[in-house]
């Protein structure tokens, strides 16, 4: 995976289909029917992104659309690991539909203004969907933030524990300084951080929720995973991903320090992604090629 | 003066739909205008009011049903499945396999 260009695809693309997954696993079993259709949309429409994504990648890969998206190995998906989280109860599904989608849009607003020809056209489009998501999410975050009792604690509770890995969206990717050096990438990931970091802050302060932030405490995503030769070796690659820590300055949030150590952008994956990936991708590796 | 919507069915088979408004200070006078506003001549055998304030439209209309490909959705998208299905169980026939199996019990 020499292009860098290529990794950002499949970061992005990878994100995108592996949350339709896990959204698209609320079909049938959402608490009323008007938002069960709702969200399988959404579902339905992450997967289209990815298919959009994968299309431009497919052009630099010379794979084909249906052979990135469902058949690779587990450990060359670069989605990022809040993504294969699951969708555990309806709290945890919105705090992370909120952190993802508003980190999202902050991502794509960026890339708008990318030197990348192709992907500004296709991000152009996503958007338009995009913007029904935010205003999904947001719904349910002012309904449960503002909600009954045991619907804001088991909110609050969720969005503490989705923070750390939805900063890791953001996780830097290999190849990101020749990305920024020739406009492919406007922005880093850090700056990109920087600004969703602010906007959310806003958010969680508006509704008494900015414990949420300062509980941010448990830095690292993901689980060790040994590494192939079973050795716990103690580089950098090695170690799972610590993201930054939060403070508030001058009135708003921001983060102190850096990543270091891999994740998803490093194919690092939590220990509920193997089986994700086996459900994914299971059909397409019984009967590659086939159609219907 | 509140401006109300008037909303009419013309047989009782009839979806509801948007025949006009009427000015009305409240609700008892707009229901009592519109009936003669617009049902006169026996235009339909229901009508509706909704003040006009009350009625919200959504976002980015331009984009309903979304902007990416979602033929998916549509009937047609399952055209000639039930051929290709015929097709495959006929050929496996003829290797004296089938591809019927148990059907489900319809309950989850």
């Amino acid at each position: 995976m020499s292009d860098p260009r290529l990794t950002l695809l499949l970061a992005l693309a990878d994100d995108e289909l592996v949350m339709g997954h896990r959204l698209s696993e609320w079909t049938g079993w959402v608490p009323y029917v008007e938002e069960d259709l709702a969200m399988s949309s959404i579902a339905q429409d992450e997967m289209g992104h990815a298919r959009a994504l994968f299309e431009i990648a497919a052009t630099i890969d010379g794979r084909d659309v249906d052979a990135l998206a469902l058949g690779r190995d587990a450990d060359e998906y670069r989605n990022a690991v809040i993504c294969e989280r699951p969708n555990r109860d309806y709290a945890y599904t919105a705090a992370r539909h909120y952190l993802y989608d508003t980190a999202d849009a902050v991502r794509l607003e960026a890339l708008q203004a990318s030197t990348f020809k192709e992907l500004v056209e296709v991000v152009g489009v996503l958007r338009l969907e995009e913007r029904y998501h935010g205003d999904h999410a947001r719904v349910w975050f002012e309904r449960l933030s503002t909600g009954p009792v045991e619907a804001r604690q088991r909110f609050a509770g969720a969005m503490s524990e989705a923070l750390p890995e939805a900063m890791a969206i953001f996780e830097p990717l290999s190849g990101e300084d020749a990305l920024l050096a020739d406009g492919t990438l406007p922005r880093s990931g850090e700056d990109m951080l920087a600004t969703w970091l602010a906007t959310i802050g806003t958010d969680l302060e508006a509704v008494g929720l900015d414990a949420v932030l300062e509980s941010g405490s448990e830095p690292t995503v993901g689980e060790m995973v040994p590494t192939s030769s079973g050795a716990s070796e103690l580089t950098d690659d090695a170690r799972p991903l610590r993201v930054p820590g939060l403070a508030r300055r001058d009135g708003s949030w921001v983060h102190a320090g850096e990543f270091s150590g891999a994740g998803g952008r490093q194919g690092r994956h939590s220990d509920d992604f193997p089986a994700l990936w086996e459900e994914m991708t299971g059909l397409y590796r019984a009967h590659r090629g086939a159609t219907w | 003066m509140d401006v109300w919507e008037v909303f009419s069915r013309r047989t009782a088979d009839d979806p509801l739909v948007h025949v006009g408004a009427v000015k009305a200070p409240d609700l008892e006078l707009a229901l009592v205008l519109a009936r003669e506003t617009f049902f006169r001549h026996g235009e339909g055998v229901d009508c509706w009011v909704g003040r006009r304030g009350d009625l919200h439209r959504v976002a980015q209309p331009e984009t309903l049903g979304g902007v990416t490909d979602k033929s998916y959705r549509r009937a047609d998208g399952y055209v000639g499945v039930g051929a290709k299905l015929k097709r495959v169980r006929d050929a496996l026939a003829a290797r004296g396999l089938t591809v019927d199996g148990e059907r489900p019990d319809g309950k989850r």
